[in-house]
């Protein structure tokens, strides 16, 4: 397989995450400080414009990605050489180089978001009028049910496969079943974790998003409860065949994140006066 | 169908709440049976704590205006319009027998009371009729 594909990949998830999601969010500035609180909103609209034009995170994100890219090309070109382990191929440096560009890369975004929120809480203080819907929200209110029928068959299928497989007599012995052990543990804990989403606590992301927020985490955590099947498929098909498919189910599970923030990506403040929810935002703004 | 509260009021916010569904539920706004949020759910839209909203529910469900069955959810029950006139009427009347008593607690007597009753009530009558 060519490097260029592994390239591909991790180059999209870079572009991805450190230039279409930053230039996504931009536009959430603004209405997260109406909808916390519309008169600070109003009354502060200096300091709003000043937030709103201002670029340098964006900058930083831009630069991050390019330098990001930069290194994986100039080692996919051999004009750099590999930082770590000089005798691995050429896939796998790209593969933790990309790893180590996404971690540093995230931590700072952490950190900015952290003192983004710090500074709302500290300079914007809470709205004394608020509003919320009486309407209860429900998980079959975003998600239709083929969806959530699709991914229960598959999870039940690939772990039916896991028992059938190893019944067979084709995949036996200790290590196959630490492994489906391994596999079923993490499809029990994505499904908790899926399932905690509809109930999770709303926060000012749900009024500013609408309903598309809750409907983007539903189908990204039905892709979560999806994971699975790429760690189990890379198991059986090293056990049970003897094949290496450490390569092909990492670009996987990248491909599978790209999706995911692909969701996310779809997102759009809502007008306050669409907004379903609670809301200082529909008040003043 | 929304719910406002104000923080800076002087009505506690729990009271708030529990008057707001009282009062949808006296106008038929909030049928038998309708689902309401979950706590978490209006906390959260609310920006309130949980314990606020939690403290607003219990009352309301205390006084036989909602029903929580577990983990399907908040209802309004059957009879919660007659329980919602109930607490009215009560409420009434245990502002009339305060008055009264602070108006006796006063030196007037029971047919001047009866009387700034009446004409009370014939100035309050036009604005009654009012829509």
């Amino acid at each position: 397989m060519s490097t260029w594909i592994d390239f591909a990949v991790y180059a999209t998830l870079i572009v991805l995450i450190f230039v279409l999601l930053p230039r996504n969010g931009r536009h959430f500035t603004v209405p997260t400080i109406a909808d916390r609180n519309p008169q600070w909103f109003a009354a502060h609209r200096d300091v709003v414009e000043r937030l709103e034009s201002s670029r340098w995170f964006l900058h930083v994100c831009y630069v991050w990605a390019a330098v990001s890219i930069a290194v994986l090309l100039g080692v996919a070109l051999d004009l750099i050489a590999p930082p770590f382990g000089a005798m691995a191929p050429k896939w796998e440096v790209l593969k933790d180089l990309n790893g180590a560009f996404l971690l540093i890369g995230l931590l700072g975004w952490g950190a900015c978001t952290l003192l983004w929120f710090r500074w709302l809480g500290a300079h914007v203080p809470l709205a004394e009028t608020r509003r919320a819907s009486l309407k209860p929200r429900v998980a079959s209110d975003y998600l239709a049910l083929p969806w959530r029928v699709a991914v229960e068959t598959l999870t039940v299928l690939h772990l039916g496969a896991w028992v059938v497989i190893g019944a067979m007599g084709l995949g036996g012995g200790a290590r196959y079943w630490a492994g489906f052990v391994f596999i079923a543990a993490m499809t029990i804990l994505f499904a908790v974790i899926a399932a905690a989403v509809p109930r999770r606590r709303p926060g000012f992301a749900d009024r500013v998003f609408g309903d598309g927020l809750r409907r983007a985490e539903l189908e990204a955590a039905c892709l979560l409860r999806l994971m699975p099947l790429i760690p189990g498929g890379m198991l059986i098909s090293e056990q049970v065949y003897g094949l290496d498919p450490d390569r092909v189910g990492h670009l996987l599970l990248v491909s599978a994140i790209i999706a995911m923030f692909l969701l996310l990506l779809r997102l759009r403040p809502v007008s306050p006066s669409s907004s379903p929810f609670g809301a200082g935002s529909r008040i003043n703004a | 169908m929304e719910i406002t509260v104000l923080t800076t009021s002087p009505e506690p916010v729990y009271e708030q709440i529990v008057r707001q569904i009282q009062d949808r539920v006296a106008s038929g706004e909030l049928a038998p049976g309708t689902a309401l949020p979950t706590v978490r759910q209006l906390a959260g839209d609310l920006q309130l704590n949980r314990n606020t909203v939690a403290r607003a529910y219990k009352q309301l469900e205390d006084r036989g205006v909602i029903l929580t069955a577990g983990r399907k959810g908040t209802f309004v029950r059957d009879n919660a319009s007659r329980e919602v006139e109930r607490i009215k009427s009560s409420r009434a009347e245990r502002s009339v027998r305060h008055l009264v008593a602070a108006l006796l607690g006063e030196g007037l007597s029971r047919a001047e009371i009866q009387t700034l009753f009446n004409d009370a009530l014939r100035v309050a009558r036009p604005k009654e009729t009012t829509p």
